[in-house]
């Protein structure tokens, strides 16, 4: 019998991929990396991983007659690694480059983006495009009103006691009541932005600012600024995750109140205000005439989702 | 390959001693006390993103080009190709844009279906296709730009014009399978897999699969490690502020779309971000040029591609998604 070094590395580096990928799903960690639409894409990697480790164990050892398995040894020059052939320095290299995200993502604290990487990212060259782009989808809303019907939980009066939204991480809707959502917006006199709808509602209000003048709005995020702003002007914002964090965007809104300029930067704030139309670097854009803040602690979830429409009904 | 008793018992002591350190390993807290600037968190974290989210597309095209290597002879592969180079071109970017998958999990996929005997150029159709044109990328395209159709359906149609065209240029410059020296053997592990048992396969299946993973990985590794990097530490300001008119806004999309390296279903919404800054031509060609290459995927067709092969192969995409998309500026 045989100890292959090399092929019980290969099994260590294989249960340490399982083992990083599985501990973040248990420590919830993953939805500081991930959009949690893909949890169960990222458990069957796991798995597979495990899958790989108990497969690779069978080469760990070698029981005298096993050898010959390697039935195309010899005769070649050059064959694709089996990791059977003999350790040097270039090998070595490889394999610290492939221990090397699980060290750093064991040993390293996951970050939330702030405003650092929003200002890398060109903040707000996606916060005024939004403006021209969704305009022309705004005929085809003001059509489908329906005054009669609120979907529920879309139009709650400010100061009520938002019970915690057990889908607050499922983000998935019908196609109907979506469609509503948005036709309702207009309507309604305080809109919460919330965890769910954030993004669904912030389309809205880009794409809606002249009817919604003057509509109350709540919301909460991180403060961020860019070069130009006044004192009293930031912006609040929350970046959307359509897959992993490496697509992050932050989507936020132009915010103006005096105390704005005691406030850092990253501050998470929670905002009342109104909705008012500006006009900022030549387009025109929502920016919000905050009347109540309130400083808080970064949420669990400092991230929102685009929600998922269900087609199929 | 059936395990004799001893060997069992020593697998299972040995699985047990794994679980053992790896618990006292796993529970201790992460180190806090380490002082690192802030930035490098966020490259950590961006890095370890892109990874996490890669590895299970990545593991299932590893495994897939297993069952490649296994179960598939040389023969019923040639059965499918045309003879002709142009037809097998426009079959294989057919193929590739039936197969769902991402950039960079077919690659060991188009490895192991060259190193079988699928012309080069097939599989680069192949290759270019199958994370640009599928249900997801249609889908989330449609999405990303406000529900509207055209861009979803200009980024297929122009995409797959493209793809054509490469692979065709492509089968006039290279007849070789170009594969680095280590991966045009490969083949001969199939000698005596005809009369093993169905499981027996699959073992092996999975086995290839390991050392496929272990050939890429590291691969996949620096180039995510690469794109995080850009992202944390590159201003996307500053190359905005380059992109003024057709020509250097085009040339900055499509430099954002290979340095950025995002995921094909995900890049959309990247990209519909600057549909307010540049011109539609200049967003396709994001849209484009990004799934069919870029910095992660680089490395990891270095990694199964000669050097030089790599090195042309990038650039005749990159030109002729340049030339291309500013030919159809005017019709866009």
């Amino acid at each position: 019998m045989k100890l292959n070094g090399q092929q019980l590395l290969r099994a260590t580096i294989l249960l340490f991929f399982t083992i990083f990928i599985f501990r973040l799903h248990v420590s919830g960690d993953i939805l500081k990396l991930i959009n949690p639409k893909y949890e169960t894409l990222s458990q069957i990697g796991a798995s597979l991983f495990l899958l790989l480790f108990l497969v690779q164990m069978h080469r760990v050892f070698t029981f005298g007659t096993k050898a010959e398995h390697h039935h195309h040894e010899g005769g070649h020059d050059h064959h694709h690694d089996h990791g059977d052939q003999p350790m040097n320095l270039k090998k070595v290299f490889s394999y610290m480059i492939i221990v090397f995200p699980i060290a750093s993502g064991m040993l390293l604290p996951l970050s939330s983006l702030d405003a650092s990487i929003a200002k890398n990212k060109g903040a707000t060259l996606s916060i005024t495009r939004q403006a021209e782009q969704e305009e022309s989808s705004q005929d085809e809303l003001a059509e489908t009103q329906t005054p009669d019907e609120v979907p529920p939980g879309t139009e709650q009066p400010a100061g009520d006691d938002n019970p915690i939204d057990p889908n607050i991480y499922k983000n998935t809707i019908k196609k109907t009541e979506y469609d509503q959502l948005r036709s309702d917006i207009l309507l309604q006199t305080h809109i919460e932005m919330g965890e769910t709808l954030f993004s669904t509602y912030y389309q809205e209000i880009m794409a809606n600012t002249e009817q919604l003048q003057g509509t109350r709005v709540s919301l909460s995020g991180f403060v961020y600024r860019e070069e130009g702003f006044s004192a009293e002007q930031l912006v609040i914002g929350r970046f959307l995750i359509t897959h992993c964090v490496a697509d992050a965007g932050l989507i936020g809104f132009l915010t103006e109140f005096d105390q704005a300029k005691n406030i850092e930067d990253n501050t998470w704030l929670d905002v009342t205000g109104t909705i008012q139309l500006t006009d900022y670097q030549g387009s025109q854009i929502p920016v919000i005439e905050v009347t109540d803040v309130e400083t808080i602690e970064e949420p669990d979830q400092p991230y929102v989702y685009p929600i998922n429409i269900e087609i199929v009904e | 390959m059936r395990k004799s008793l001893p060997s069992l018992i020593i697998d299972s002591a040995i699985l047990l001693l794994f679980v053992m350190v790896v618990y006292v390993f796993t529970f201790s807290d992460t180190f806090s006390i380490m002082e690192l600037p802030d930035s490098f968190y966020h490259l950590n974290t961006i890095f370890l993103s892109i990874l996490i989210e890669a590895l299970p597309f990545v593991l299932i095209g590893v495994i897939i080009a297993g069952i490649i290597q296994i179960f598939i002879t040389e023969d019923q592969l040639k059965k499918w190709i045309p003879k002709n180079k142009y037809a097998a071109v426009f079959m294989s970017c057919v193929v590739g844009g039936l197969f769902p998958a991402c950039e960079c999990g077919i690659v060991p996929i188009v490895r192991r279906l060259i190193a079988k005997g699928v012309p080069i150029y097939a599989g680069i159709g192949f290759l270019l296709t199958g994370p640009l044109i599928n249900p997801i990328v249609i889908f989330s395209t449609y999405m990303a730009f406000g529900n509207d159709l055209k861009i979803a359906l200009l980024r297929m149609g122009i995409g797959f014009l493209i793809a054509l065209v490469i692979g065709i240029i492509i089968s006039l410059l290279f007849q070789s399978n170009q594969l680095k020296a280590h991966a045009t053997t490969i083949s001969s592990c199939q000698a005596d897999t005809d009369n093993q048992s169905f499981l027996e396969k699959v073992g092996k299946t999975l086995l290839h699969a390991v050392d496929e993973f272990f050939d890429m990985g590291k691969y996949l590794i620096i180039g995510a490690f690469l794109a995080a990097f850009v992202q944390v530490y590159v201003s996307t300001n500053l190359l905005v502020s380059i992109g003024e008119g057709h020509v250097a806004s085009l040339v900055v999309m499509m430099g954002l779309a290979y340095l950025l390296s995002l995921c094909s279903e995900a890049d959309a919404f990247i990209g519909a971000s600057f549909s307010n800054i540049f011109p539609q031509a200049s967003i396709l060609g994001f849209l484009i040029y990004g799934p069919m290459i870029d910095l992660k995927n680089t490395f990891m067709m270095l990694s199964v591609f000669k050097t030089r092969f790599v090195l042309i192969f990038v650039g005749i995409v990159t030109v002729t998604v340049f030339i291309l998309i500013s030919l159809l500026q005017g019709f866009i």
